[in-house]
């Protein structure tokens, strides 16, 4: 019993929770025209697949192809009847054209019993029955099931796989035991993956959605069984179809429309669609609310009473409950004034049910659309008044009337404050309204500049601006003196006349400190001094005088020592005119030479190459010399 | 008074056994030394008086002088003969070698240095 109970529960909560979804998107009109323009574009053909596709959706959209296109003689010319897939299309195209027979072909006959067998893969088994069925061939169904067996069996995965298994199954003859067909639909199904609690789709894509869509449907209405999928799939998958209607393939165009004519009409399963007919814009001009009842085809049903169940705010308050809608030619409609909604926007909850029963529908009652409410304000009781900061005494007020704007100028220094009190009333219920945007916008009447503030609402939904004009001085005028325009601008995306009012023009006194920003503003950019590279300045010399006479007196010491030398009795009376004594003090004197050389211009390596050679003979010649002094000094007694 | 004639007297005697002891290699080597000497002296005092500028070659020119006095010097005490104990394996020519050979390296480094 508990169990029992349980079971029901769990039932309730799963039929409460379909309740919650419903579709609010069709295949319209417009898109249909669209997709049969898809189509056109696609002529003329390329290949016969192509053709074929194109073909099959535009019976369906009960198109024509234009004669201009002899399709049937492009079939005939392009058919090669070797192949599976091509006599599949050429025949199927045979089919639905009409007046479009195709000359007898026992080549392809044997082509497509040949096909039929273990081993093929599902696809060409598909086109291989479908074919058969077309053109009136015999099929053999035992050795069918036993391909499609096969076929299962190798490729397990292949959710297209199973669609076209279904789609085998519905070509064969009635009684035949497809049971382990009728099965997988279940196990398909289970396969889908779920995007936001309302999508369902394959992940191989929306061809492989559509196909499984399309066959499952296909395969019960053959069976006259009802498939295994609840209707919460079944909404879940016409969600997602549907939002895919932009697709632009002509293969996927025809599998996404073949679906979806499915969906919209079968003996088990029809999704109800809710959705807003015109302009989501109520006001007191315009009071309608018009939603259309239809299937994903944009197809109405017949009578029905639709009823709005209930309205929401978007903060939750309820407005609304059990309207009904009243029946117009091919839509439903809704006073929605008559409840006084106040401002904003509005999800209404509908449901709908058919004059007489229809089983099929699905999602009747949880159908949603929103609309918005929008009004006039008007604003109200304008005081504009200057304050002293300190003695918070009212020095002036004034108030005035909208549109027209105080014509004295408003005077106020910086140890004052500007308010300004506005009320707004929507005009149709006559009750405080605050807007999402509501400014006091204030322009230098001189640069033209713009100084915004926002006007916040108090708790009793009156606004109040306060301006402190010695506290903004600063920061917002920078300080600058001078006439100001005040323009007061309201606007929200409910209020029907959004307006910009000239309350005035105010005179605002700043403290003294007022620098000049403006010309900050301007030099920052402008051009700056150039850069030069500074030299280091010489250091002061002194007067060529001093330093030509102390050039002199260096050379004083040099004339001292040789006066002294003399004194002392040096002489050159003992100099031994030998090779080695000559090349001695020819190497010196050079080397002393070189060294001025090296000061004036040589540099270093180049002296010590020159060096290293008149160094080596002085060194030989110094070298011969002294030695020749020390022999001679050992003959003589030392001094 | 007394004082002063002491010194007068002293540095009479100290010039009178200079003059007559030292031997003339040597006072030929104590000129050139009073020569190096002065010659820093004068550029120490152009700097005072002037200033550093061009600082480098100051310093070259000074460093010279203090140099070549050490050399001198060195000189005067290798060849002096009441110092041969001292220096037994070197003869005053060899001294004298010696004493051109740094000369030579030295000045090559002040030239370098002078800019």
């Amino acid at each position: 019993m508990a169990a029992r109970g349980a079971c029901l529960l769990v039932l309730l909560a799963v039929t409460i929770y379909t309740d919650a979804i419903s579709l609010s998107n069709v295949l319209s009109v417009e898109d249909q025209v669209r997709f049969k323009q898809t189509f056109y574009n696609a002529m003329p053909f390329k290949d016969l697949e192509t053709a074929g596709y194109a073909v099959f959706s535009l019976k369906l959209l009960k198109a024509e192809v234009p004669p201009t296109q002899d399709v049937c003689k492009f079939t005939k010319d392009n058919v090669d009847s070797s192949s599976v897939m091509s006599v599949f299309f050429a025949s199927a195209i045979s089919k639905y054209l009409e007046n479009c027979k195709l000359p007898a072909i026992t080549v392809a006959e044997a082509t497509l019993s040949d096909a039929v067998k273990e081993g093929t893969d599902m696809l060409t088994l598909f086109y291989a029955v479908t074919a058969q069925n077309f053109l009136g061939f015999k099929v053999d169904t035992g050795e069918v099931i036993k391909a499609v067996k096969a076929a299962i069996n190798s490729d397990e995965d292949s959710i297209l796989g199973a669609a076209y298994a279904m789609l085998i199954a519905a070509r064969l003859p009635k009684g035949s035991d497809v049971s382990f067909i009728t099965e997988m639909i279940e196990d398909t199904v289970a396969q889908a993956d779920e995007v936001d609690n309302s999508y369902l789709q394959f992940e191989a894509g929306l061809y492989a959605t559509s196909k499984v869509v399309y066959a499952t449907y296909a395969l019960s209405e053959f069976l006259g069984k009802a498939p295994a999928i609840t209707e919460e799939q079944v909404i879940k998958f016409a969600n997602y179809l549907l939002t895919r209607k932009h697709v632009q393939s002509v293969k996927d165009t025809c599998a996404l429309l073949y679906a979806l004519d499915k969906l919209g009409n079968n003996p088990f399963h029809v999704p109800v669609v809710f959705q807003l007919y015109g302009s989501p814009v109520v006001s007191d001009d315009k009071k309608m609310v018009k939603v259309r009842v239809t299937n994903v085809m944009d197809r109405a049903f017949g009578k029905m009473t639709v009823t709005g169940t209930s309205a929401e705010d978007t903060e939750g308050t309820t407005v609304l409950s059990n309207k009904v809608f009243t029946a117009g030619p091919d839509d439903y409609e809704l006073n929605f004034m008559t409840s006084k909604p106040g401002p904003g926007v509005y999800t209404i909850n509908i449901s709908a049910k058919p004059h007489k029963e229809d089983k099929r529908l699905l999602g009747t009652t949880g159908g949603q659309v929103k609309v918005k409410v929008v009004t006039k304000v008007n604003v109200e009781d304008v005081e504009l008044s200057v304050v002293d900061k300190e003695q918070n005494i009212k020095s002036k007020t004034l108030s005035v009337k909208y549109p027209t704007a105080i014509s004295s100028v408003i005077e106020a220094d910086h140890h004052q404050k500007v308010v300004m009190k506005f009320s707004l009333k929507s005009v149709a219920s006559g009750e405080l309204f605050t807007p999402h945007q509501a400014f006091v916008r204030l322009t230098n009447q001189k640069t033209k500049q713009e100084i915004f503030f926002v006007a916040e609402p108090e708790p009793s939904k009156v606004f109040k601006f306060d301006l402190d004009v010695g506290a903004t001085a600063k920061d917002s005028f920078a300080s600058l003196s001078g006439k100001y325009k005040m323009d007061l601008i309201v606007g929200d995306a409910v209020i029907q006349n959004p307006f910009e009012w000239n309350v005035g023009v105010l005179s605002l006194t700043f403290g003294e400190d007022a620098s000049k920003p403006s010309k900050d503003k301007e030099t920052m950019y402008s051009r700056r001094p150039e850069i030069e590279h500074m030299f280091r300045v010489p250091e002061k010399r002194p007067p060529k005088a001093v330093s030509t006479a102390f050039t002199f007196i260096i050379f004083l010491p040099l004339v001292i020592m040789l006066i002294v030398w003399m004194k002392v009795g040096a002489n050159l009376s003992n100099f031994p005119f030998s090779v080695g004594a000559i090349v001695f003090h020819l190497g010196l004197g050079a080397i002393f030479v070189l060294y001025y050389g090296f000061f004036v211009s040589l540099n270093m390596f180049t002296t010590l190459k020159i060096l290293a050679v008149i160094g080596g003979l002085t060194f030989l010649g110094g070298n011969s010399l002294l030695s020749n002094i020390a022999a001679r000094r050992g003959k003589r007694p030392a001094m | 008074m007394d004082a002063f004639s002491n010194i007068k007297n002293i540095l009479v005697k100290f010039y009178d056994e200079y003059t007559q002891s030292t031997a003339k290699k040597l006072k030929i080597v104590d000129a050139y030394l009073f020569y190096i000497m002065l010659t820093g002296i004068i550029q120490f005092v152009y700097c005072c008086l002037v200033g550093t500028f061009p600082f480098n070659s100051f310093l070259s020119g000074f460093i010279s002088c203090v140099g070549s006095f050490v050399l001198g010097v060195c000189l005067r005490v290798q060849s002096n003969p009441a110092n041969m104990s001292d220096f037994k394996g070197i003869s005053p020519e060899r001294a004298f070698a010696d004493f051109i050979f740094a000369s030579v390296i030295l000045h090559l480094v002040v030239m370098n240095f002078i800019g």
